[in-house]
């Protein structure tokens, strides 16, 4: 059944992908009241710093041992002085058909309707653990101190409130995050997701991630 | 070669992507036998047992298998529901699923089967020991509710029919959403596939058949040679084929639909620790045993009682390995 | 620094050894030598140095093989020699921390000249200035420099390129665009880039990228012709 689907999902993105319209139809294939915030990672601007990982602890308060943002450097790509890295972000890709929200029994993971945010109500949560299993993506932890679920939510609760960037954008060196409101034509992420060639992770599982990524030239990409 | 062995073991129980933990492999082990033991329960009071008169007085209850049905169904939701609860994180806002519902949540469908099964199995088995139960209230419940039980009693048998073929179909439901639980996980290539409810649902019969033979035969001593006995007996082989029919089908979609899950097939079965466990474990023990025993074993040596235990054992072990193979190694894998 | 990696020069030839020595030989080194805490103005006896330090050579290379020359004085393996002129000072000794170094056989002390070279034919160190071998910083290319790769050559045929990555990964992406001292620095005791806590070392990524221009290609970025 959901095998069915994935094959329905995947032969359909080869068929868009084949008459080279990849983004913008997948990007505005849903139509939502209000915003909807993504983020666009430029690989190949991303130097591997993790100044974005620090930033997010030191905003989020997210305890040593977890973390809700990583930066995953790949294996160096060819031998001493010609060795590269591609660096691929882990992080909550903000799905529109999120499968966290999916299986969560008390409707605790939800999906902000006004934002496209996809966050946690403590309030109602259990601590089943289905959304840290059920998420593709594997972004989700239980907080060691609120004994939840707990992943990037855009600093939705932080910075994003007080009418500022998500800390990992405003602490990026080389502007290699750019977020913003994919509904807005005219705004910084939907004027490069039409432009440049981007892709999403996963997206056959049918998750609609609002995660971008443009790929760095260094050839294979992570998984 | 010690130490090497003790890592394998430390890898196959520890690893990044592992979510669920053992805890919950128990969990549906438990689920399982006690949803094949309601199912066995209704299907034996209901058609099994009039069918060849061994109901003495018209009680059901007399039957040591039933009374097997009547103690592995409660006790065993029971067990999972305190160990699923001890599972959380915040074991005590488990009250929480039972005040918010998700209707796309197989979790949440599966809260309220379990809380309708609860009624369902405890107004089901208070009619079945209603005569144990009379004399129970008789001798030790205030007049009040002497006064009160006749009548509610009667109006609950009025549904006795209508609540046995609920049984019977929550039963089926419990017993597959062991494997819908796990089937909605798109992380983990091995266990998002629709054969894993078919597989817990047969294996989940399975179980109940054995423990239900097992307590039924050892402790509340049925009669081997009895019809209901000798039923029971004959219905292992065609829920093991099924269950064997169920895992070689699962396998086969994974090879079958190759990439992520042919690699997920392939690191489950293929070597270490989990395909140990699948080869020896699960096939080994748990389904060619049982079933090399059954054809090959003489009739005579058949109606023994060690042969019984020895047969239910095997068949009990096996699927509670394969719980614990499907949990871990299905979330060795991930997309 | 290990003993086998030194190791594998002890059978070249004294005079192609790598060398350790001093900056302060041009101006773009003095400037990298006010990074390091000198004062300008006690200057150095440049040529003075110079003359000992490629008598010493030539006498050195003639009597090739021995290990030491006549007069001490003179000897560029003998870091004596050059700091008779290239002094330092007590906080920032011109020897610090390839200081110690021993390595070959003779266990022989690291010399200035194991990292800087003799330069060409002995002729250098006064009149043909581009000739020894001048560490500095990125930002202090220029015409008179050592190109990146001769000065990151020196530091490689002892560091192996396989160390410096299981050091720090960051070695690997910036081994054709940055020079080894745009970061370390050897004549203080400790190297600035040692026991970085983790977040100062992101800080030093940070710091250094968010001054590049924005439409950099960092993947093509090459610092050898000067500009991007």
């Amino acid at each position: 059944m959901s095998c069915s689907r994935r094959k329905f999902i995947a032969s359909g993105c080869a068929l868009v992908l084949g008459t080279g319209l990849a983004n913008i139809p997948l990007v505005q294939s849903m139509t939502i009241n209000g915003k909807r915030y993504a983020m666009l990672h430029d690989e190949s601007k991303c130097i591997g710093c993790t100044a974005c990982m620090d930033a997010c602890r030191e905003t989020n308060l997210v305890p040593e041992g977890v973390s809700r943002l990583e930066i995953i450097r790949s294996e160096p790509q060819g031998e001493y002085p010609d060795a590269n890295y591609s660096f691929f972000r882990k992080s909550c890709q903000h799905c529109d058909n999120p499968p966290c929200v999916e299986v969560c029994p008390s409707g605790a993971s939800f999906r902000d309707e006004e934002t496209g945010i996809v966050d946690v109500n403590p309030d109602k949560c259990v601590g089943c653990q289905y959304c840290v299993a059920a998420c593709p993506y594997q972004v989700r932890f239980i907080h060691p101190e609120k004994n939840t679920p707990d992943k990037c939510n855009f600093c939705r609760d932080t910075n994003l409130a007080q009418g500022k960037l998500p800390a990992c954008v405003s602490a990026c060196p080389t502007q290699a995050l750019i977020f913003g409101d994919a509904n807005d034509p005219a705004s910084a992420i939907s004027q490069q997701i039409a432009t440049k060639p981007t892709y999403r992770n996963k997206v056959p599982l049918g998750t609609d991630p609002q995660l971008f990524r443009i790929a760095d030239r260094n050839g294979d990409l992570p998984s | 070669m010690s130490t090497g062995i003790f890592d394998s073991v430390q890898h196959a129980f520890h690893f990044d992507s592992l979510v669920w933990h053992g805890p919950i492999a128990l969990y549906l082990f438990l689920l399982g036998l006690s949803a094949g033991a309601a199912m066995l329960a209704v299907v034996l009071k209901r058609w099994i047992l009039p069918r060849n008169n061994e109901t003495l007085n018209n009680r059901a209850s007399e039957n040591g298998l039933i009374r097997a049905t009547a103690i592995i169904a409660p006790a065993s939701i029971l067990l999972s529901l305190v160990i699923l609860i001890q599972h959380l994180t915040m074991p005590l806002t488990f009250w929480r699923l039972i005040i918010y519902y998700n209707f796309t949540s197989v979790m949440s469908i599966g809260v309220m089967l379990l809380q309708l099964y609860s009624v369902v199995l405890a107004l089901w088995m208070a009619l079945l020991f209603r005569h144990e139960l009379d004399q129970l209230i008789d001798r030790w419940m205030p007049g009040r509710i002497k006064n009160i039980y006749p009548r509610v009693m009667q109006s609950v048998a009025k549904f006795e029919n209508t609540l046995e073929w609920l049984l019977l179909g929550i039963a089926i439901s419990l017993g597959a959403y062991t494997g819908f639980l796990l089937a909605e996980l798109k992380t983990y290539p091995l266990l998002n596939n629709p054969i894993l409810p078919l597989l817990f649902f047969f294996s989940g019969l399975s179980s109940g058949v054995a423990g239900v033979m097992l307590l039924g035969v050892t402790v509340f001593k049925a009669r081997l040679d009895a019809a209901s006995t000798h039923w029971l007996h004959k219905l292992e082989r065609p829920v093991i084929l099924c269950e064997a029919l169920a895992l070689a089908a699962l396998f086969s979609l994974l090879f079958y639909i190759g990439g992520r899950s042919e690699v997920a097939a392939l690191a489950a079965i293929g070597g270490g620790f989990w395909s140990g466990v699948f080869w020896l474990g699960i096939v080994g023990l748990g389904l060619l045993t049982p079933l090399m025993l059954q054809t090959f074993t003489p009739a005579e040596a058949r109606q023994r009682v060690s042969f019984v235990v020895l047969l239910t054992s095997c068949s009990l072990s096996g699927v509670l390995m394969l719980r614990y193979f499907i949990l871990y190694a299905g979330q060795m894998t991930v997309y | 620094m290990n003993g086998s990696t030194l190791a594998k020069h002890s059978s070249r030839a004294p005079i192609s050894l790598p060398i350790l020595v001093t900056p302060g030989l041009t101006d773009a080194c003095k400037r990298v030598k006010k990074d390091y805490g000198h004062d300008e103005q006690k200057g150095y006896s440049m040529k003075g140095l110079v003359r000992i330090g490629w008598l010493a050579l030539i006498v050195f290379s003639l009597s090739s093989g021995t290990a030491h020359a006549a007069n001490p004085n003179k000897d560029v393996t003998n870091p004596e020699a050059c700091q008779s002129c290239h002094r330092g000072d007590s906080a920032h000794p011109m020897l610090g921390l390839h200081g110690g170094d021993r390595y070959g056989p003779t266990n022989q002390a690291a010399s200035c000249a194991d990292c800087h070279g003799v330069g060409e034919s002995g002729s250098l160190h006064e009149a043909e200035q581009t000739d020894i071998v001048r560490f500095t910083h990125m930002s202090e290319t220029n015409n008179l420099s050592t190109p990146l790769a001769q000065q990151n050559q020196a530091c490689l045929s002892c560091h192996l390129g396989t160390e410096l990555r299981t050091a720090h990964w960051t070695h690997d992406p910036h081994a054709n665009t940055l020079t080894c001292a745009s970061c370390h620095q050897l004549h203080p005791s400790n190297d600035p880039m040692r026991g970085l806590a983790k977040q100062t070392q992101t800080k030093q990524c940070v710091d250094c990228h968010s001054t590049l221009p924005n439409d950099i290609d960092i993947f093509n970025y090459s610092s050898s012709g000067g500009s991007p």
